[in-house]
């Protein structure tokens, strides 16, 4: 290969990584020269600028056709623009409570690394969605978790934070050997690390029912090693201990660019690999298919477990922590009940949960750090301590426990829908969705009592951050604008990406 | 004008976010917006429904949500049914905007009150309009979210923080049913539209069984929002709310939603015999049930409550036993005499300071407007001839004698006489009788609450003019016209049905008559004109002893027993599911024990599981 | 299948890699620790000759064994020596764990036994370096530059968390 061969590749079409790649790069480098006294506060307002950059020339690709660079290390395809898109939001508006928070015993001079080490994350998700290739979506995988891990424990002073850090690498770990053994079968045994050829060699070496059944050992070992990144059964039990520690905003980033970038790379990698390799000797059904009863299980227990456990908390970012894992399984379930429209399912209710889950981490940030505790108690009266503030939260919490007029609420219709459109429908796998949403409505409203219908223990008033605004208000006006008119984001996806039939082109 | 009827419940909506914004600053003259706007609502409904006498029904919509190739549509209906339910829902709501501007009165979140009564309204008549089970479904919630936060007004009140969560929960558990049947009507015929399952259903190309079994879960989701049994345990607490509260949202809106929907998807209950039945025979059971109940409360919100209770059943019972126009009769009478009850006894608190009976007494010379309306409201639920509730009870018994089923249509005559026993017994023990120390400071209400219980009055007793077997059912022949689905034949009405109704409530009246008013029958009130009455009653004695031993004894006992099913059986049930599910998050919340190291193990643990289990059936061994 | 000499060399350096894993786990002095460790790494750079890497093999013992060098100096400064070390896990949990290892050894062995791959051409022995070299500055450019970023941000990470806060003087800066 030479360097015109290099040049020849339309590397415009990885703009937006190029753009979040420089700016992280300069604001490690300004953060080096930067004189001491400097509050690197404004560092965000750098990351913000460069995530939304790196939006707008997103938006600019939107049109191109699918595009291949190096062999499918980098493929910009539909579904990786639908994804990046969620990514980028999600991370803008994490940046945006990062500039706002400040816990009580400050982040001193680690400021500048906190904005930097978002930004080196987020290219590691969004490299995920972007590739057709296990190397390079391995090597983002673990970016984006090295990034997490030192984020948990920014607060070094603080030993929940320490605490945290140390068990999500400890337990990144493990998914991670367990991930990458699941993946070195398939390199082993297909002989090639880009997804198009293995799923070629697979569908032709199916027929030998040994290979089939490494494969499908294979298939069980990445998408446990990958429920660690969902936070889903078996893999959840980090999430209430890291959640609960880390720094609020880095709580948010875990769960939803994080979550979001690990259903990103298992659709990636299950899809392309699986979904075309049949699933026994009869060759009618393909793997995925004949073993969507495994996922429904694991989306089943997420779903019980995040639920039930989620009454018993009473720590509200510890109480995320479990509603995150239902969460996660409620996703799971349109990805088990695999039909037409898994992506739109998929894609929406991702949407919808960043949406809510940012503007409800907003208000928790505020709360908890005026209050220097994560009690729910904290939260009472808080409607009248500030109406409005009160009011989005409710509409948050709304959302997530699937109220209509919410986008929570269509992101679970759609997904009951694919669930029960699929032939045999998942009758099963849908009524332990609605009991768990029942279930939720207790924790929910727990949260909707103690706000609304309790004396505030202070009546201080609080005083909102301008980012904390900002992501208050974008979610809100989202939340609702995507529960009253979702043909809005449907239509979008359906004009931009069309049926994502790229995909495994 | 019908075209333009989807503003109706936007005018509430605004008055809720002006409410929201402002407020704080305008205190107590957010009654006045609140007013203003409903006032609104009510107008155009009345438009709406002079129209819709003249011109066919009208229908728009859009679509809203596309899901692959199945597209959903969002859009407005308004048809005889739904253009009466808006005149209905808009007047109580104006008419208890009005109310609530005394009754609040000091109220510190008295603008937060009013925000909360315009989000309910505006829900509620947007559920109204719906013209497809989902959009339904969406202001179903809506609705159910404004009364979660109407009850829990008191938030102070530990009860009210109870009965709010309560009510939500325990309503939701009906929604999931509303919803299962919604989603089961999609899948067989790829609409939520009305007019396309209605027609699907008569078609055939939905089963038997389907039709029965989506009826019956939509039956479900009806009677969470109505209090039918065994879903009607929060709304006796619900009382918890402030007054008006219950008068709009426990009596004659958001309960009657369910009816609503029964009566909207009366074409789909038509197809199936077994669904109607069931319907019917809740219906029956719930009003006899709650009925009996009523008769030992001594809260006089929790009278009317059960009451309520009864009375929803009654209109169950008529759609079950295929008289829609029966049960959307009562259900326009109970809304005005029911709400005129509820805020009449609000006027009552108002003025005594207590819910409980036994406390108050000799009200009659005190609350000179409030008594007599308090007794014309409990004549029309009495059912006593000439008033609203007459007409539309008897309407119901004629359904159940013609339906052919003799059991339930003796249940709701015995139904009939336990209301008119307790709601005697609590206008008797309430107005009449020696005064209570407690009620010294008594005085009528102001003119803000009187005037709209004047309002309600008059139509308690007028409403029932609009069908009667005398004068014509222009009601019926109006709610049915040009609807093939339903058929409204002038079936005979048996005469004698209409004097056993009318005896029927008679004996009760009589019966707490003297109970609880003839031992203070040679004092007060009574004494001077009373001597002839009083002479009758004395030689009636052995009568009274009669009674008094076998069937007040008895329903004494029915009415034991049927509390103890209410507190242990029901509660219990829901108790222990909610047991279970709380034991399940111990257990799991133990499992989390923060060792890291346990963490990996069970992930490793399941992996390895999943592993043995591909091995063992999809793998190699084969 | 045949006891050739590869066989053995093979099954003699993967235990040695196993048991030197389990050891390090199993004892208590971290200079033991680290030694166990060695073995490990040793015998995988020997796992890799025998799959005709030698480069990779070369680079493992060349990094590694830089690595141990800086663990083992670490080890001995920056731990307590007789620390004691608390009750680990409950007799439920072992039995679990070990009840998984048996189970995931169980269904992997029941696929790789027996397993027959069709021998493919390779020409990995020829310039195995050069072919590395190749293979990583063209088709597998992109993850290659990323991993720059990764190993960035890791080193950022280790100078956050293990750097001393001093309230009163100035650390020097990463």
């Amino acid at each position: 290969m030479n360097l015109d061969t290099l040049l020849s590749y339309e590397w415009g079409h990885m703009a937006p990584e190029f753009i979040i790649l420089a700016v992280a790069a300069l604001l490690s480098l300004l953060d080096l020269f930067l004189p001491k006294s400097y509050n690197r506060r404004s560092l965000a307002w750098i990351a913000l600028v460069g995530i939304l950059v790196a939006v707008v020339s997103l938006i600019g690709l939107l049109d191109s056709k699918s595009v291949s660079i190096l062999h499918d290390t980098f493929r910009l395809d539909s579904f990786g623009k639908a994804f990046k898109l969620i990514l980028l939001i999600g991370a803008a508006c994490v940046i945006l409570l990062a500039e706002s928070y400040e816990p009580k015993e400050g982040l001193k001079e680690y400021r500048g690394e906190f904005y930097y080490l978002f930004l080196t994350g987020l290219l590691g998700a969004m490299v995920m969605t972007s590739s057709g290739d296990l190397i390079t979506l391995f090597v983002g995988l673990e970016l984006l978790s090295i990034s997490s891990y030192i984020l948990a424990g920014m607060r070094k002073k603080n030993p929940g934070s320490n605490e945290a850090a140390m068990k999500y690498v400890i337990n990144g770990g493990i998914s991670t050997a367990i991930t990458l053994f699941g993946m070195s079968y398939l390199y082993g045994l297909s002989g090639t690390t880009n997804l198009k050829e293995m799923s070629g060699a697979m569908s032709a070496q199916a027929a030998n029912g040994q290979f089939l059944y490494l494969y499908g050992l294979a298939f069980f070992m990445v998408l446990i090693g990958l429920s660690f990144k969902l936070a889903s059964a078996p893999f959840h039990m980090w999430a209430p201990d890291v959640y609960q520690g880390s720094p609020t905003p880095v709580t948010a980033f875990l769960s939803v660019v994080s979550k979001t970038a690990g259903f990103v790379i298992l659709l990636r990698i299950i899809l392309t690999l699986f979904l075309t390799m049949p699933g026994d000797d009869t060759q009618k059904l393909s793997f995925l298919e004949t073993h969507s009863i495994y996922i429904s299980c694991l989306a089943g227990i997420s779903i019980i477990a995040g639920n039930v456990i989620a009454l018993r908390q009473r720590n509200i970012k510890r109480m995320f922590a479990y509603s995150s894992i239902a969460h996660a399984g409620y996703i799971l379930v349109a990805i088990s009940a695999l039909g037409y429209f898994t992506f739109d399912a998929v894609w929406f209710y991702l949407l919808a949960y960043l949406l809510m889950n940012l503007g409800a981490f907003a208000v928790i940030q505020l709360i908890t750090d005026s209050s220097h505790s994560e009690d729910i108690a904290d939260f009472a009266g808080l409607y009248r301590r500030s109406p409005l503030l009160a009011a989005g939260f409710a509409v948050f919490i709304l959302s997530l426990a699937g109220i209509p007029g919410t986008a929570g609420f269509i992101g679970k219709l759609n997904i009951f829908m694919n669930a029960l459109m699929t032939d045999p429908g998942h009758f099963v796998l849908a009524s332990i969705m609605i009991a768990g949403t029942v279930i939720s409505y207790f924790y929910y409203f727990g949260i909707m009592t103690q706000m609304f219908f309790r004396p505030a223990a202070s009546t201080e008033k609080i005083k909102v951050p301008a980012g904390i605004g900002a992501v208050v208000v974008l979610a809100l006006a989202g939340t609702i604008l995507f529960g009253v008119a979702p043909n809005t984001a449907l239509d979008f996806l359906h004009n931009n990406f069309g049926s994502f039939n790229d995909f495994l082109k | 004008m019908m075209e333009n009827a989807w503003i109706i419940p936007l005018f509430p909506l605004i008055s809720f976010l002006l409410l929201l914004l402002l407020g704080k600053r305008l205190k107590e003259s957010s009654a006045y917006i609140g007013i203003a706007f409903t006032l609104f609502s009510l107008l155009f409904s009345l438009l709406v429904l002079w129209e819709r006498f003249t011109s066919p029904t009208y229908k728009i919509g859009t679509e809203w949500l596309k899901i692959g190739d199945l597209s959903i549509t969002a859009g407005m209906e308004v048809n005889q049914l739904n253009a009466l339910m808006l005149v209905i829902v808009s007047l109580v709501s104006f008419l208890v905007h009005m109310y609530s501007k005394g009754y609040m009165q000091g109220e510190e979140r008295f603008s937060v009150f009013y925000a909360y009564l315009g989000l309910f309204t505006f829900a509620m008549l947007g559920l109204v309009l719906s013209p497809n089970l989902l959009q339904l479904y969406v202001f179903w919630e809506l609705v159910g979210l404004g009364s979660f936060l109407l009850i829990g007004f008191y938030f102070y009140k530990e009860e009210a923080k109870q009965a709010a969560k309560k009510a939500f929960i325990m309503t939701r558990i009906g929604d999931v049913g509303l919803f299962i049947g919604m989603i089961l009507l999609f899948w067989e015929t790829g609409s939520f539209e009305y007019d396309a399952i209605f027609k699907a259903a008569a078609e055939g190309s939905i089963s038997e069984g389907m039709i029965t079994l989506t009826a019956i879960f939509i039956f479900i989701g009806a009677m969470g929002k109505s209090g039918q049994f065994p879903l009607h345990t929060w709304l006796p607490d619900a009382m918890e709310g402030p007054t008006p509260v219950s008068a709009l949202i426990h009596a004659a809106t958001m309960v009657a939603a369910g009816v609503y929907l029964v009566a909207a998807m009366f074409p789909l209950f038509s197809e199936s015999s077994t669904a109607l039945l069931i319907v019917a025979a809740t219906g029956a059971f719930t009003a006899i049930f709650a009925a009996s109940i009523g008769l030992v409360q001594t809260d006089i919100k929790r009278v009317l409550a059960y009451s309520t209770v009864s009375q929803l059943g009654y209109m169950m019972l008529a759609l079950g036993t295929a008289g829609y126009v029966a049960g959307v009769f009562h259900l326009m009478t109970h809304a005005f005499f029911k709400a005129l009850l509820f805020l009449a006894a609000g006027s009552v608190i108002h003025a005594v300071h207590t819910q409980n009976i036994e406390e108050m007494g000799g009200l009659w010379k005190k609350l000179k407007i409030t008594g007599p309306l308090f007794l014309i409201g409990t004549l029309a639920i009495s059912g006593v001839p000439l008033f609203s509730g007459f007409f539309s009870k008897d309407e119901i018994l004629v359904s159940a004698w013609n339906h052919g089923n003799y059991i339930l249509f003796f249940l709701a005559l015995i139904a009939a006489f336990f209301t008119a026993f307790y709601m005697f017994r609590l206008f008797f023990l309430v107005f009449t009788g020696n005064q209570k120390k407690e009620a010294q400071n008594v005085h009528e209400s102001p003119a803000s609450m009187t005037i709209p219980m004047l309002i309600l009055g008059f139509l308690a007793v007028v409403s029932g003019y609009v069908n009667t077997p005398w004068f014509g059912t222009f009601l019926g022949d109006w709610l049915t016209k040009g609807n093939h689905y339903l058929e409204h034949g002038h079936e005979d009405s048996p005469v004698w049905i209409m004097l056993a109704a009318t005896l029927v409530s008679l004996a009760g009246i009589t019966l707490a008559y003297m109970i609880y008013s003839k031992r203070s029958i040679s004092r007060d009130w009574l004494g001077g004109e009373g001597s002839m009455m009083y002479n009758i009653l004395y030689n009636k004695y052995y009568a009274d002893e009669f009674y008094n031993l076998s069937i007040v004894r008895l329903t004494g006992i029915i009415s034991v027993f049927f509390s103890y099913i209410d507190r242990f059986i029901v509660e219990g049930l829901v108790n222990g599911v909610t047991g279970t599910v709380q034991k399940l998050g111990k257990i799991g919340s133990r499992m989390q024990t923060g060792q890291v190291q346990q963490y990996g193990t069970i992930a490793f643990f399941g992996l390895a599981v999943l592993l043995i289990i591909f091995a063992l059936t999809g793998g190699i061994f084969e | 299948m045949s006891l050739s000499g590869e066989m053995i060399a093979f099954i003699l350096l993967s235990l040695v890699a196993i048991i030197g894993g389990i050891l390090l786990i199993n004892l208590t002095r971290v200079v033991h620790m680290v030694i166990a460790l060695v073995f490990t790494f040793i015998s995988v750079a020997g796992l890799y000759v025998l799959l005709s890497a030698e480069f990779l093999a070369a680079v493992q013992i060349l990094i590694y064994s830089g690595a141990i060098t800086i663990i083992m100096l670490f080890g001995i400064m920056l731990t307590r020596h007789n620390d004691t070390s608390e009750k680990t896990a409950g007799v439920w949990r072992k039995l679990l764990l070990i009840a998984g290892i048996a189970g995931f050894g169980l269904a992997s062995y029941a696929g790789i036994y027996n397993l027959d791959i069709p021998v493919q051409e390779t020409k990995l022995h020829e310039d195995n370096t050069r072919q590395i070299g190749m293979a990583l500055y063209s088709d597998h450019m992109i993850p290659f530059e990323l991993t720059s970023v990764l190993l960035l941000a890791a080193l950022i990470g280790a100078i956050i968390l293990a750097k001393k806060d001093d309230e009163k003087k100035e650390g020097e800066e990463s």
